[in-house]
């Protein structure tokens, strides 16, 4: 390492200090006008920046409806509108946000996609195999989880944004469902049926295992890198949180006191940067205070559901199970609990939601489709 | 304002103002050009564009003349601005290497501008760091040629010291792979 460090020390100084600019005199003189031009163009620019600016906050200013909450962030304008509905691989399940495009875990097809987010097509399939359920982007990687197969792919994603190499990791249980989050330079994998998190070394890729997630089902990471999981004990769902990112040490468990319910399937738990989200097969939503107890909740519907939070607001997509494959998305504030707008309806068994700067991104497991979504005042 | 600055009249105090400004930054420029070049160049390999990016970087720091009283913080400005240009760039050189490889079949990729005088080895290693993903490589010209410690590269990338610590160890481990032969002093 020492005969590394050497040679990158000496190697980059030798470029460096060899290197002399072509002409720094004209430069100085193209700098200083090109500077003039500048400020010239800014005092001009800025008047008339500030011209539109006045205009549009005359323009946008919301009526006094006591329901509408309607902050500068645009999601939380009142009515949600599909604007775009992708065609993607089949079954699709999945969802997250990265850098360079949206990626989709295809359930039906053993592929994983990577949507454009400005054209609005699919940009990249890649094929993973297998079954692969659930997605989670970290800083360098995509990370897929696979229940049937035990197995977590590891995509390598290139610097231009798309995918480069795979490296597929086992995660030493039988058949389980695999919930995964990324967060705290690591990728973590709750086996529902043993109820264990792993966590996998986002550089390493070495794998620590900590049994205190107590029939953890569910995990989610949360601004400071702590995961959270959803699990079981003595017959009632529980909230643990691992200290500091690490599965070696625990803090207190958190028990909800029987108000989450007593089934272990099909729930999803999201933090947020004040509170914990829970939604539940029962159609509720619930949010909790990270010590504990429930402090807000509301009847949603549906039988199966995913959950997201994004700057402050919580995203849930509902779906009832029906023939027609009808859902709901809502949206809660995670500072008040409050419901946010009017939640939209939607079709074709919406599954899984995303939600980042680029808009809202739900998966429909049975349209085979991807719907982007952005919110409007009318 | 003194007595001769009131009786030249306003238009006379702003052409002053305006040549002692001018003056101030050319000044700014003649300290900062050639480091930044230097330390663009490195991680470009390509000297007319290490040029244009810190021309382009001292452009944007220094337009507005209140961002300059802060002379103590140019360093970390300019060399801030100077590496978001860089890493920008090479993103922006990457998606058009991808779409020219699907246009292109087979076309050589541009090789960096190196002296042709340049020790074998530190060619290599150079080249080496030139293939690392833009964070890595940023990281580790700020590590080994601007011999920044952990915690000023974590400010210059805007990230936290686990992530610049992480990204050295990702791009060390990818150079001792790719430098084997360099590093055990074999031929390549």
């Amino acid at each position: 390492m020492r005969d590394l460090d050497r040679l990158l020390r000496d190697s980059l100084k030798s470029v460096g200090d060899a290197f002399a600019p072509s002409d720094p005199a004209a430069a100085r003189q193209r700098y200083v006008e090109r500077r003039r031009r500048r400020l010239f163009t800014m005092s001009f620019g800025s008047a008339a920046a500030a011209a539109t600016a006045i205009a549009l906050i005359v323009y946008l200013t919301p009526a006094s409806d006591p329901d509408v909450r309607r902050p500068a962030l645009d999601v939380t304008s009142r009515f949600l509108t599909v604007t775009e509905s992708i065609p993607v691989g089949d079954a699709p399940s999945g969802i997250d946000i990265g850098e360079a495009g949206v990626w989709v875990a295809n359930s039906g097809d053993g592929t994983v996609m990577r949507i454009n987010q400005t054209f609005n097509e699919v940009a990249e399939t890649v094929d993973v195999g297998g079954e692969p359920d659930d997605v989670a982007v970290g800083e360098d990687a995509l990370w897929v989880a696979d229940p049937n197969r035990s197995v977590v792919t590891k995509v390598e994603i290139s610097e231009a944004g798309g995918a480069a190499e795979q490296t597929e990791i086992e995660v030493p249980l039988p058949q389980q469902h695999l919930d995964i989050a990324f967060g705290g330079d690591a990728v973590w994998v709750v086996a529902a049926t043993e109820g264990i998190l792993y966590r996998i070394d986002a550089d390493t890729d070495a794998i620590d295992r900590w049994d205190g997630a107590r029939l953890a089902s569910d995990v989610s990471v949360d601004g400071d890198g702590v995961p959270w999981t959803l699990g079981r004990h003595q017959g009632r769902r529980i909230i643990t949180p691992s200290a500091e990112a690490n599965v070696t040490s625990s803090r207190v468990i958190t028990d909800a006191s029987g108000d989450l319910g007593t089934t272990r399937a099909n729930a999803d738990l999201a933090a947020g940067a004040e509170h914990l989200w829970v939604s539940l097969n029962t159609g509720r939503v619930l949010m909790l205070d990270p010590g504990g107890p429930v402090v807000a909740q509301h009847d949603v519907g549906g039988s199966y559901t995913g959950i997201s939070v994004y700057r402050g607001l919580v995203w849930a997509v509902t779906g009832s199970g029906d023939d027609q494959g009808s859902g709901m998305l809502t949206r809660f504030e995670d500072g008040t609990g409050d419901r946010v707008g009017a939640p939209l309806p939607l079709t074709g068994r919406p599954f899984d939601v995303a939600v980042g700067r680029t808009g809202i991104w739900v998966t429909h497991n049975s349209s085979d489709s991807v719907s982007r979504l952005r919110a409007t005042s009318d | 304002v003194g007595a001769h600055a009131l009786a030249e009249g306003p238009l006379g105090l702003m052409e002053r103002s305006e040549h002692a400004r001018d003056e101030a930054v050319a000044a700014l420029f003649d300290a900062h050009y050639a480091p930044l070049c230097r330390l663009a160049y490195v991680i470009l390999g390509d000297a007319a564009v290490a040029e244009e990016m810190v021309m382009e970087a001292l452009l944007k720091t220094f337009s507005g003349w209140w961002r300059i009283r802060d002379l103590d913080a140019a360093d970390a400005y300019l060399r801030r601005a100077v590496i978001n240009l860089c890493r920008s760039r090479i993103r922006r050189r990457a998606i058009e290497a991808r779409v020219n490889a699907t246009v292109h079949h087979g076309e050589q990729r541009r090789r960096p501008d190196w002296d042709p005088e340049m020790h074998e080895t530190k060619r290599i290693v150079w080249e080496a760091v030139l293939k690392l993903p833009e964070r890595q490589r940023a990281a580790v010209v700020l590590r080994y040629f601007e011999d920044l410690p952990e915690a000023q590269i974590a400010d210059v990338l805007e990230c936290s010291i686990g992530t610049v610590k992480s990204q050295l160890s990702k791009a060390r481990a990818k150079l001792e792979k790719t430098l084997g032969p360099a590093l055990t002093g074999g031929e390549r």
